[in-house]
């Protein structure tokens, strides 16, 4: 326990204790000390001794003991930090140092080693944990792993553990990069497949993202939304390759129903081609974009309006077909279907089922038509003989007479054929009707009705022969009396004192018939014969017919007096309507009817409007001619459509809805006719400026 | 004034500008005047790059290609002219003043109406006497006052307020013979560049929107606004409608009238989408140039209200702003 120094110096210090106690006593036998003083003295000196080596001893126990439990504090703390890290503690025997102190050096050492691992082992987990920490951030967002730095559990175990939790995210990471990147390819196939830009998109899910160099957002919301994103694309792609296939589709089949040409198709091939296409397979930029889709609907839109007007080509020349099949066989529209509205609502079937009807119907009537134009001729070639027999030169001789008198001959024999005639088709119209239930129509008016006013007219004209025959013979009787009495005087033919001026040997104009025999003084009967010689006809003449028709139909409809001849009326028209055709002045079918019938109903109106001319006249002076600006106009024109359009107040540089109102259709009420009379006063200002003024020849 | 109404070229006509149209080629323009005279102008470069004199007023002018062109002129004569030589040969005559005058690329002639009620077609390229160059004579109801072309088709107005509409292909007769819906005399006809219709304006500040489709669908869509007047005091004072020239690209229109201004028109969507700021007087015409960028506006005194002291005859050129003359684009349903 006492250091080999300290030894030599107690040694020292006995040797300087007994020198010291031989000196007192020198001093004392000096001072002669009692023994007992000394006694007392050296009692006194012992018992200090004592105390201090008690004292000593006290503190060295003291200091023993404070080493022995530092040593054992080290050796528990190195004990929970072996537990800790779950490291066997080594074991140790303080005995085995030697001295405490020295034990206790090497405890003290120890358990600083230990510390140090402890550190290291502190750092790589809070590293490892650090990791894990921003991963599960990256993958889960703000969802934080629930890890966290416990100090009584380092184990390499747990660190383990831990480093495997970590390379499990850092490779759901990796996964999730190539999913993220897998999910932006198919993002931007699909945005250029529908002209869509991906970075909008990219940047309405993660904005970050916009930038190819940073790292990828990978978090689930990400994925979510990259998810959801695509999904809708898609579903949009879906819809709109749905809509281009049923364009395509639509567009094939007009292409075959019009035999659109091949150029014409080759713009829109590459949308054909993908009739059938899946989805997968539509991956050009830019096939399914709104523009690509509005183009090719565009296209439909234009080939169905195409279609529709060659449709309505088709059913008009169906219904020209009609009408023509109806001419022929002197049927009215009317009388087929009942109104001529009707007609221009029928779709084609309907009309191709009319046509058959038409020509079934033309068969049955094909044999009484085929008397009727016998009959028809014959009474044509009653009309000319009529004609004939009253021209006073019929016999003189010429160039072709003889022919003439032939056909005269035939005449004849024709005529007295008619009467036969007349009851053969009677009989036959009647069973025809009988067995029909309906009546026989030639041009809208019943035959036998034709017929029998023929027949008529017939016995009529037959009875006034009877009569001018009788009283020519009376008149001979007078005229030989007369003779008798004073004398023979010219004959009774030349009495005229006119002689006709026509020459003999010429076929009366066909245009005379229409005045010629009495028979035919009704006009019916004459536009009839009219048109039974068509060959004599040009197309002019023809038109003149159906316009014939036409006014004859409306004049009897509107109960004008009939009296008011057809022709008379026909006239009134050529003066009063610029539409009507003009002598040689070519006009298609379609445009004259329609002409036709506004021009009816203007010359009607006209007819009874008279007396209102005069004012409506007045009021187009100031329509007709154009306004000296400015002119301030009461706003009439938009007084007949209903007036939606509220007025906008101009103002510039804006765009502003139009002031539109529905001006009135075409047909006009009187001013249409009104702007006839008026037209000599309207000038264009560049006409009045240079001066012109419509020379007679063109004012009409 | 020169932004506000375009860059006026110099050397103007000294009366008054009957027509001005651009080229299919390039920006020169060609104008005709009641100076009797045609004029044949590099709007871009702002130069006066010939003229040709006639013995009487010319009322309208029109391309051939970028080296010739056509004149119709009140002493009722045709004219061909050559820009290169600065000749001029006469194609031949009408009995009256020829009013107006058209080119068809479609059909390679030339065809013009005229105050003698008669439209004519020509065949420019027959140089070797009259008989050959004269196609055909077309009577019609009444004095041509317009003419239009888009293809085939050719819209002719004239006084009466008849229209008649033809094939090209087959002049014997029109296709359509109509009524302007209009009351009042027409003044400009132009078909739309898709083909499908004209537009029509009359003397009253009105414009009439038609199509050619005679079915319901296509006539249910025809509609007339009105435009060119003034508000005063509670009544309208309307305006003559000279002249409408449509976008070569956007299908839009302008209209220009006697009260100075020129509006621009979106007639699908029923909207103005300009007015140019007024104009010295009437605008007696307008051109688009081939790409739509310029716009050509002759304010010229029409003489609507007679002689009487007007403004100088000018011409504006002004580039047209993408904004003013495209339509705006319509909504179109997402598809869900």
């Amino acid at each position: 326990m006492f250091s080999n120094r300290s030894s030599g110096q107690f040694g020292q210090q006995e040797t300087t204790c007994h020198m010291l106690l031989k000196e007192l006593q020198i001093i004392w036998d000096e001072l002669g000390e009692s023994d007992s003083q000394r006694d007392a003295m050296l009692l006194e000196i012992e018992q200090k001794c004592l105390d201090l080596y008690r004292k000593k001893v006290d503190e060295a126990k003291l200091c023993r003991a404070q080493i022995q439990q530092e040593i054992a504090d080290y050796l528990e703390e190195i004990a929970s930090i072996c537990a800790a890290m779950a490291e066997q503690p080594l074991h140790f025997d303080p005995k085995s140092c030697g001295s405490l102190k020295q034990a206790r050096e090497v405890v003290g050492s120890q358990l600083e080693e230990m510390q140090k691992q402890k550190t290291e082992r502190k750092k790589k987990f809070s590293e490892v944990l650090y990791q894990l920490k921003i991963i599960s951030s990256e993958l889960y967002g703000s969802m934080v792993v629930n890890e966290f730095l416990d100090e009584n559990n380092l184990s390499l175990k747990r660190l383990e553990e831990l480093q495997k939790q970590l390379l499990q995210l850092q490779c759901e990471k990796t996964n999730r990069l190539k999913q993220v990147s897998d999910q932006l390819n198919t993002l931007n196939s699909l945005c250029s497949v529908l002209g869509l830009d991906i970075k909008d998109k990219i940047f309405d899910i993660c904005p970050t993202m916009v930038n190819a160099a940073m790292t990828k957002d990978v978090s689930d919301n990400t994925i979510k939304n990259l998810t959801h994103e695509i999904q809708s694309l898609r579903e949009v792609k879906i819809h709109r390759m749905q809509k281009l296939q049923s364009l395509a589709g639509a567009l094939l089949e007009m292409w075959d129903l019009m035999d659109t040409p091949l150029e014409e198709q080759q713009k829109f091939h590459h949308v054909t081609c993908k009739t059938a296409a899946l989805e997968s397979e539509f991956n050009e930029s830019k096939m399914l974009s709104i523009d690509s889709v509005i183009y090719v609907e565009k296209e439909v839109e234009r080939l169905q309006e195409l279609k529709s007007t060659k449709m309505k080509e088709l059913l008009l020349k169906k219904k020209l077909e009609l009408e023509e099949i109806c001419r022929k066989t002197h049927l009215t529209t009317q009388t087929v279907f009942p109104s001529q509205h009707s007609l221009e609502l029928l779709d084609y079937d309907q009309i191709e089922h009319l046509i058959t009807k038409i020509k079934e119907e033309a068969l049955s009537r094909k044999e009484i038509l085929d008397k009727v134009e016998k009959w028809l001729a014959a009474c044509q070639e009653e009309s000319w003989l009529e004609e004939y027999n009253r021209d006073d030169n019929r016999y003189n001789a010429g160039r072709g007479a003889h022919l003439v008198l032939k056909r005269a001959e035939k005449a004849r024999a024709l005529l007295s054929k008619i009467p036969g005639m007349v009851e053969a088709i009677i009989l036959k119209v009647k069973a025809w009707e009988e067995e029909r239930g309906v009546e026989f129509l030639y041009d809208g008016s019943r035959l036998i009705s034709m017929l029998e006013d023929y027949s008529t007219l017939r016995q009529e004209k037959e009875s006034e022969r009877q009569r001018q025959r009788d009283q020519k013979k009376l008149q001979g009787q007078l005229t030989a009396e007369h003779e008798t009495l004073f004398g023979s005087k010219p004959s009774p033919s030349s009495k005229s004192g006119i002689k006709a001026s026509r020459c003999s040997t010429g076929i009366p104009s066909i245009r005379k018939f229409s005045v010629g025999g009495a028979i035919l003084q009704d006009p019916r009967h004459a536009s009839h014969i009219q048109q039974s010689s068509k060959k004599s006809y040009n197309t002019n003449q023809k038109s003149s017919i159906l316009r014939n028709k036409n006014t004859n139909h409306s004049t009897q409809f509107s109960g004008h007096s009939v009296k008011k001849s057809a022709y008379s009326a026909e006239k009134g028209i050529e003066i009063q309507s610029s539409l009507t055709r003009k002598p040689l002045y070519p006009v298609s079918p379609v445009v004259l009817s329609i002409a036709n019938i506004s021009n009816i109903q203007e010359n009607q109106r006209k007819l009874q409007s008279v007396g209102t001319q005069a004012i409506l006249q007045k009021s187009q002076m100031v329509a007709g001619t154009p306004p000296s600006m400015p002119y301030i106009s009461g706003d009439e024109e938009n007084m007949t459509p209903k007036n939606m359009a509220l007025p906008v107040p101009t103002t510039p540089l804006s765009s502003a809805p139009m002031l539109t109102a529905t001006t009135p259709d075409s047909v006009y009420s009187g001013s249409a006719a009104a702007s006839k009379t008026s037209q000599a006063c309207e000038y264009s200002f560049e006409e009045m400026r240079a001066g012109f003024t419509l020379p007679k020849t063109y004012a009409q | 004034m020169a932004s506000a109404t375009g860059r006026e070229l110099s050397n103007p006509p000294s009366d008054g500008i009957s027509n001005l149209r651009f080229s299919n080629h390039s920006d020169h323009l060609l104008v005709s005047s009641w100076d009797k005279s045609v004029r044949l102008y590099d709007a871009s470069a702002n130069v006066l790059r010939g003229e040709f004199m006639h013995s009487g007023p010319v009322l309208d002018c029109c391309f051939h290609d970028d080296s010739s062109g056509f004149s119709a002129a009140a002493d009722n004569t045709v004219r061909r002219l050559v820009f290169s030589s600065n000749k001029e040969d006469i194609l031949g005559k009408h009995d009256a003043p020829v009013r107006c005058v058209e080119y068809s690329y479609a059909a390679g002639q030339l065809i013009t109406g005229s105050w003698d009620k008669t439209l004519k077609c020509w065949d420019p390229r027959g140089a070797s006497g009259q008989e050959r160059t004269l196609v055909g004579t077309y009577p019609q109801p009444e004095r041509v006052y317009s003419l239009s072309l888009v293809g085939h088709r050719l819209v002719v107005a004239t006084a009466g307020r008849h229209v008649n509409i033809y094939d090209l292909r087959n002049m014997s007769q029109p296709e359509q013979r109509r009524e302007s819906s209009l009351k009042y005399q027409t003044r400009c006809v132009r078909c739309y560049p898709n083909g499908t219709g004209y537009a029509l304006s009359s003397v009253e500040g009105r414009v009439a929107m038609e199509f050619f489709d005679l079915s319901e669908a296509s006539q249910t869509k025809k509609y007339a606004f009105k435009c060119h007047r003034k508000s005063e005091a509670g009544r309208d004072i309307v305006y003559p409608v000279n002249a409408i020239a449509f976008h070569p690209i956007y299908g839009t229109f302008a209209t220009g009238g006697c009260d100075g201004y020129v509006n621009v028109w979106d007639g699908n969507n029923k909207k103005r989408l300009y007015q140019y700021s007024k104009y010295p007087t009437s605008v007696a015409a307008l051109s688009f140039s081939r790409d739509g960028r310029l716009l050509a506006v002759a304010s010229s005194y029409t003489f609507e209200e007679g002689p009487k002291p007007h403004e100088q005859d000018a011409i504006f050129v002004r580039s047209v702003n993408e904004i003013e003359v495209k339509p705006k684009p319509k909504v179109y349903p997402p598809p869900a």
